[in-house]
């Protein structure tokens, strides 16, 4: 599987990540950054104007004037009118970020020090049983080269894609179906974490006794990465969020090989239980 | 009357070294212990800093256990804001706000001695955290529960070394407002005033507001750690983003706090260079205050992804936007300020330059943050570093250092060495956007704050950074030595108005200014203010 | 130390004597002075009590004193 749009050495923008609200966070982020480019060049252009053509040096004569009432009504408005125009799309967007309605699977997410435990609670309607908990942790191979003089080299540390993955990858990742919209229940086990994947624009602090709430709807298979963003004591960098994204029909055929030995239990039990009779009731 | 007269005599008497600098009531020479001792906490949370960037030069671990990193993220926030900008800005007041509004001294001369005491004090106790069982607190500056309290006992010296400095600050904040209020110079209005006493003024007033905040905030903390109570702990009832919510509420005009004097200061040092008087005087103050207000109801932007209401994401957005308005008017007024001018470039105006050139780069960011949904990517990231270094080292500091250059001739009466003080600003402009500007492309690829270790993708522009940070570390040291040679080496003697067109009242006092002076009110002269026409 | 002991001594004498109504001037704004430091120490005050009761809203009703 192709590894998303992870971080790259070198890397100097925000990647567009993998759902359509990641998209227009994306194009969001770089219509306020053009804007401050260009007031910047404005702003800059003017200074450096004034400081190449008003040099005592070249004989300047200091104007004596301090107050222009038409300028200073301008440089009023017009910001206003540029934050406006930034405003009202960032304001759609957080209200789509915010509607979490719909989603057709529900996991619950607990920070731990220092790791993640997800939780299937729900998926097509239906209550998911049977299904243990993954924990997730460092891997172990960058768990090993993370030490102190460890002596291992984190660029060793190479996925089987091909993705240099240091403290980036988990013992178990969490497997979420593409196409699907997921709705994340965010929440920390005893101090505050960061349940983050940049790819999905999906980002809630993990406070205990607090229930949050965050979704993606991901198209694309792929393994994304993400780590936790709030200081949550020594290990803060070692406990990374990997999702494994895989198509539908992969998924369902996973989620019910998960839920197999549960159901082979409890069907083992009942043909167990079935011919024999009745243990008679204790009094 | 005659006992203040004798009392005026009495102080002329030879003092002891320990009478002077220990027991002094007098304005400058508190001004100087405030300006020392924040140079020297300058250097220790530096150190910090040096030792974080060299763990950051290169992926994996090289130098110290993550935990010692935490600490050390934790107490260089800490000293950087309670011990490096704060006092050096009150230091500033102390020697400036007396000689611009023409009064003898502050207020209340012992309060003055007793606020700046007991920062020292405050701050052995919070360094000496470091030599505890179980280490310093580890939980960053912003000492959030439930994580700082698993920290071990220190957090109770940690807790009292922040009452201390606050109270400190309160009481140098209450000296700064009566003596602003009450003793200045009979027709000396108070918009008359230099802009550098009223963005004081008006920074005083969120100190006195937000200080007591904090206080209460880690309070609280330390009766959740020591007495049993629940305030912050959800399994006993309470709420732990309450603490961020009060916190931030001291949080937010806290970084006004430390660039509202900033401002002031360029407010100075650019007309005199441009020959022409500020620029909008009266919008000037008026964004100052407009700024100030603003700054209490915009906290919550630091907490946009904790899960607040929609609503109230939306009215943090709004509100943090806004502020981009009045601080959109003071920088150009700035630059207004400089077109049609007669610039010349002294060492001062190279830092206010730079100043406005930063702090407008760090604005441009904060807008991009307060958009919630873009700030849901960038939070808790290095951009948000990249961000508030921008507007605290670049903003902050160079205003700091450029005021230091724009009046230490006054304080000392005598010039310092062109050459080197060039060097320094042209080292610490290049050095600075080496080590910070790299760090927005680091939050936005992804990386986390207040990680010790990280991704192989991360390493190229955390070593440019590193790099940077160690450039721009040692600069500082050119620093020192300017100051030193100034104060106790220069041959060459300052003038009383030491630049050519500096206007008001602390330039009609000798170089270096006397002890004591404008024991007799002087008489204003509108012509000899900064702001020529202040009809506007 | 910025001034040298001897530039202060040749600093030391003010431009003028103080006269005596510019003196009591001078004690007056200062006892004003002193009455503004108060009220702004009681505002001060008011916003930490302030924090302290709004975090008792929160923390005050659920607390258990150690021991019990």
């Amino acid at each position: 599987m192709a590894a998303a749009a992870n971080p790259v050495p070198w890397q100097m923008n925000l990647g567009k990540g993998a759902t359509t609200v990641s998209r227009e966070i994306w194009d969001l982020h770089m219509a306020a950054l053009w804007v401050c480019v260009a007031l910047g060049v404005i702003v800059f252009g003017a200074m450096f104007i004034a400081i190449f053509r008003f040099r005592r040096s070249k004989g300047a004569v200091a104007a004596t004037w301090s107050h222009n009432t038409l300028l200073e009504v301008c440089w009023t408005i017009v910001p206003i009118l540029i934050l406006v125009g930034l405003a009202l799309p960032a304001t759609l967007l957080t209200r789509k970020l915010y509607n979490t309605s719909g989603a057709q699977m529900t996991v619950k997410v607990t920070g731990y020090q220092w790791l993640w435990r997800y939780d299937y609670i729900s998926y097509e309607g239906k209550p998911v049983t049977g299904v243990k908990p993954i924990f997730s942790r460092l891997a172990w191979n960058s768990n090993a080269a993370r030490q102190l003089d460890s002596g291992i080299n984190p660029d060793s540390i190479v996925s089987r894609d091909g993705y240099h993955d240091y403290l980036l990858n988990v013992t178990h990742p969490l497997v979420i179906p593409a196409g699907v919209k997921v709705r994340f229940l965010i929440t920390g086990g005893d101090v505050i974490h960061g349940w983050w994947v940049p790819d999905f624009a999906a980002k809630r602090d993990a406070i205990p006794g607090i229930m949050n709430d965050a979704w993606a709807k991901v198209d694309k298979p792929g393994i994304y990465r993400g780590q936790c963003y709030v200081l949550c004591g020594q290990d803060h960098s070692a406990m990374p969020v990997v999702v494994k994204v895989v198509p539908r029909d992969q998924f369902n055929a996973w989620l019910s090989a998960q839920e197999q030995p549960a159901t082979l239990d409890r069907a083992a039990r009942t043909a167990q239980v079935g011919p024999r009779k009745p243990a008679p009731a204790k009094g | 009357m005659s006992s203040t007269a004798q009392a005026v005599h009495h102080e002329e008497h030879h003092q002891s070294f320990f009478e002077r600098w220990f027991m002094s009531t007098n304005h400058k020479d508190i001004g100087t212990l405030y300006l020392s001792f924040s140079f020297l906490m300058l250097f220790v949370g530096g150190s910090f800093a040096m030792l974080i960037r060299a763990e950051l030069f290169e992926p994996g671990l090289q130098l110290m256990q993550p935990y010692f990193f935490n600490e050390l993220t934790g107490m260089h926030g800490l000293v950087m804001i309670f011990g490096v900008i704060m006092p050096s800005f009150v230091g500033l007041a102390n020697w400036m706000i007396p000689m611009q509004i023409g009064a003898p001294d502050m207020a209340l001369p012992r309060l003055n001695n007793l606020s700046f005491w007991i920062l020292p004090f405050a701050f052995v106790l919070l360094l000496s955290t470091f030599f505890m069982p179980g280490g310093a607190p580890a939980a960053g500056w912003t000492m959030y529960p439930p994580l700082v309290l698993q920290g071990g006992e220190s957090i109770a010296f940690m807790i009292f070394a922040i009452h201390l400095m606050g109270i400190s600050s309160i009481l140098g904040s209450i000296n700064i407002i009566a003596t602003i209020l009450n003793l200045r110079a009979p027709g000396l209005d108070l918009l008359k005033m230099p802009m550098f006493c009223w963005s004081w003024l008006i920074t005083s007033f969120l100190v006195i507001a937000v200080m007591p905040v904090l206080a209460g905030a880690v309070t609280m903390m330390l009766f959740d750690r020591f007495f049993g109570t629940n305030f912050f702990n959800a399994a006993g009832g309470g709420d732990p983003v309450m603490y961020q919510h009060v916190f931030w509420f001291f949080g937010h005009p806290e970084v006004y706090i430390m660039i509202l004097p900033a401002f002031g200061v360029i407010s100075e040092i650019v007309p005199t260079f441009s020959r022409k008087p500020l620029f909008g005087y009266k919008a000037m103050v008026y964004a100052i205050a407009c700024i100030a207000f603003l700054s209490f109801i915009v906290w919550s932007h630091h907490m946009f992804t904790v899960g607040l209401p929609l609503g109230a994401e939306v009215f943090f957005m709004y509100s943090t936007m806004l502020i981009a308005v009045p601080t959109g008017v003071k920088i150009f007024n700035w630059v207004t300020t400089m077109w049609r001018g007669s610039l010349s470039f002294e060492v001062p105006m190279l830092w206010a330059i730079a100043f406005i050139v930063l702090f407008t780069i760090g604005g441009f960011s904060g807008v991009m943050m307060a958009l919630v949904p873009a700030d849901f990517q960038y939070n808790q990231t290095y951009f948000i570093v990249a961000h508030f270094h921008y507007v605290l080292v670049g903003g902050a500091l160079f205003s700091i250092i450029g005021a230091v250059y724009y009046w230490l001739p006054k304080w000392s009466g005598r010039m310092y060495s062109n050459f080197w003080a060039k060097l320094h600003f042209w080292s610490s402009v290049i050095s600075v956007n080496v080590l910070f500007f790299p760090q927005h492309f680091l939050g936005l690829a992804g990386m986390p704050r207040r990680i010790p270790d990280y991704n192989v993708a991360f390493a190229d522009w955390n070593m440019v950074s590193s790099i940077g940070g160690f450039w721009f570390g040692a600069t500082q040291l050119i620093f020192v030595g300017v100051v030193i040679h100034c104060v106790f080496f220069s041959k060459q003697k300052a003038a009383a108005r030491v630049w050519e067109h500096a206007y008001g009242l602390e330039w009609t006092l000798p170089s270096p200014a006397p002890h004591h002076s404008f024991t007799v009110p002087p008489v204003i002269d509108d012509s000899q203010l900064a702001h020529g026409d202040v009809s506007h | 130390m910025l001034r040298m002991d001897e530039q202060t001594s040749l600093n030391e004498k003010p431009a003028r004597e103080p006269t005596d109504a510019a003196m009591s001037a001078l004690a007056r704004r200062k006892a004003g002075a002193r009455r503004t430091a108060w009220i702004v120490a009681a505002i001060a005050a008011a916003f930490f009590i302030a924090s302290l009761v709004q975090g008792h809203f929160v923390g005050i009703p659920n607390w258990v004193p150690p021991g019990h």
